[in-house]
């Protein structure tokens, strides 16, 4: 069970260069909501992901964390927040069990699970002493998967997330989704396909492109 | 927490040798062609040697820097490390304290050697020393900030060297200084105390100021 948390936009609005990638964009969420962020190709989902995050400044608006500007708020928002980027942080010269040891070691928070059941639940059993750089790109993709499962956080930020796994893999993500909701923890994503979960996915649409 | 951050980075560093060994060479290499290019005479060479062993060893530091911060930007980890809740400041600290570790320490070491092979005078190696020891780790702390300024521009190199060599200067004068004092039998302890204080003053500011400017080129 994950404790209580609030997350709102308001009116968020972000110019990169001379585009406007999205304005008076508004949401809020709480514990146990499922948040499929959707639109076309550079339409700036993942920038909207990062400005949730707070790695991006908007040009407007503000992001609040349980009611409070998230620049305030870092500390408690890194503790329960899992972001999972475009770039995974997944190290190549660093073993698949050398990579999750290090971030749930940086968290400091107790583990679920521990990182060998972590490893088998992504199907990477037989590779935990495997360098990253040896791995495909699917199994890269599961490495960071797996961090989801070994730093519990309340609210699971992910972009693309079924981007580079096979049927097999996607089918457990949405699964453990499920499971993460069930413990009323929540996720934002963003993504092309639609998901079949047993819960309700808001959506939000991300148009953007527009000249500022 | 610090020491979780030194104990990846060295692991990283040692699994990619050619880095921590590339500055060691350039050192070693550089100061060894002074004396085919100037003059093999001893007096000559005694006379040029402290100011040759510590341009040396700042630029084989401002080589070794990039690679500490630029695989970490790109592949995405220094995003996910702030995002585990860790300040910039700790992981460039962590950076800095790495570089110095990994390539102002061996540095330090080779230093004498070359101290023999330039003719360096007797009587200089323990100011050599102890003014590398102050100021080589301000240095790795000064190229932390320049480094988390520039990470984020894909040709920074240049602009890396322009923001940093000006405050490599002072630590240049004064560690050469405290060199060449000792080769004429003058008293250095004045030059050792400025290093001293130079180094309190990047140690205490420089991680704050370099993890400010780490947030930026990551919002980028």
């Amino acid at each position: 069970m994950y404790q209580d948390f609030s997350i709102e936009s308001e009116q968020l609005a972000l110019i990169r260069g001379e585009r406007l990638l999205f304005k008076q964009c508004s949401f809020s969420m709480k514990n146990g909501q499922v948040l499929q962020i959707r639109g076309p190709n550079g339409a700036g989902k993942t920038s909207l992901l990062r400005v949730l995050c707070g790695i991006m400044e908007p040009d407007q608006g503000d992001v609040l964390w349980c009611g409070k500007s998230l620049r305030k708020m870092r500390e408690s928002f890194g503790a329960n927040v899992l972001y999972l980027g475009h770039q995974i942080g997944v190290k190549r010269n660093m073993t698949v069990r050398e990579n999750l040891l290090f971030y749930s070691n940086l968290r400091q928070a107790k583990p679920l699970t521990t990182i060998e059941e972590a490893i088998q639940a992504v199907g990477l059993t037989g590779y935990e002493d495997e360098l990253a750089a040896h791995l495909s790109q699917g199994q890269t993709r599961r490495v960071s998967l797996a961090r989801l499962l070994t730093e519990p956080s309340a609210l699971w930020i992910l972009d693309e997330p079924f981007v580079a796994l096979d049927v097999e893999g996607q089918g457990w993500l949405a699964h453990l989704f499920e499971q993460h909701l069930a413990k009323r923890g929540s996720v934002i994503f963003t993504s092309h396909q639609s998901i079949d979960l047993n819960v309700k996915v808001n959506t939000l649409e991300v148009s953007g492109g527009s000249h500022a | 927490m610090l020491r979780v951050l030194v104990g990846r980075e060295i692991k990283l560093v040692f699994r990619r040798k050619s880095e921590i060994l590339n500055p060691l060479f350039f050192f070693l290499i550089v100061t060894s062609l002074f004396p085919f290019g100037i003059s093999p005479e001893p007096s000559v060479l005694g006379l040029l040697a402290p100011g040759v062993i510590w341009v040396c060893a700042l630029l084989a530091l401002l080589l070794s820097v990039d690679a500490l911060y630029r695989e970490d930007f790109d592949d995405g980890s220094l995003v996910q490390m702030v995002m585990s809740g860790v300040s910039p400041a700790s992981i460039v600290f962590a950076k800095a304290i790495t570089n110095w570790l990994v390539t102002g320490l061996p540095l330090i070491l080779l230093s004498p050697l070359l101290g023999v092979m330039l003719n360096l005078d007797n009587d200089a190696f323990g100011a050599m020393v102890v003014s590398l020891l102050l100021g080589t780790p301000s240095m790795c702390l000064i190229a932390a900030i320049g480094m988390s300024l520039t990470i984020g521009l894909r040709r920074g190199g240049i602009l890396l060297s322009l923001l940093v060599l000006p405050l490599y200067i002072p630590i240049l004068i004064f560690g050469a200084m405290a060199v060449n004092a000792a080769t004429v039998g003058q008293e250095f302890v004045g030059q050792l105390a400025l290093l001293g204080a130079g180094l309190a003053f990047t140690a205490s500011l420089a991680p704050w100021a370099a993890g400010a400017a780490l947030r930026v080129s990551l919002s980028e």
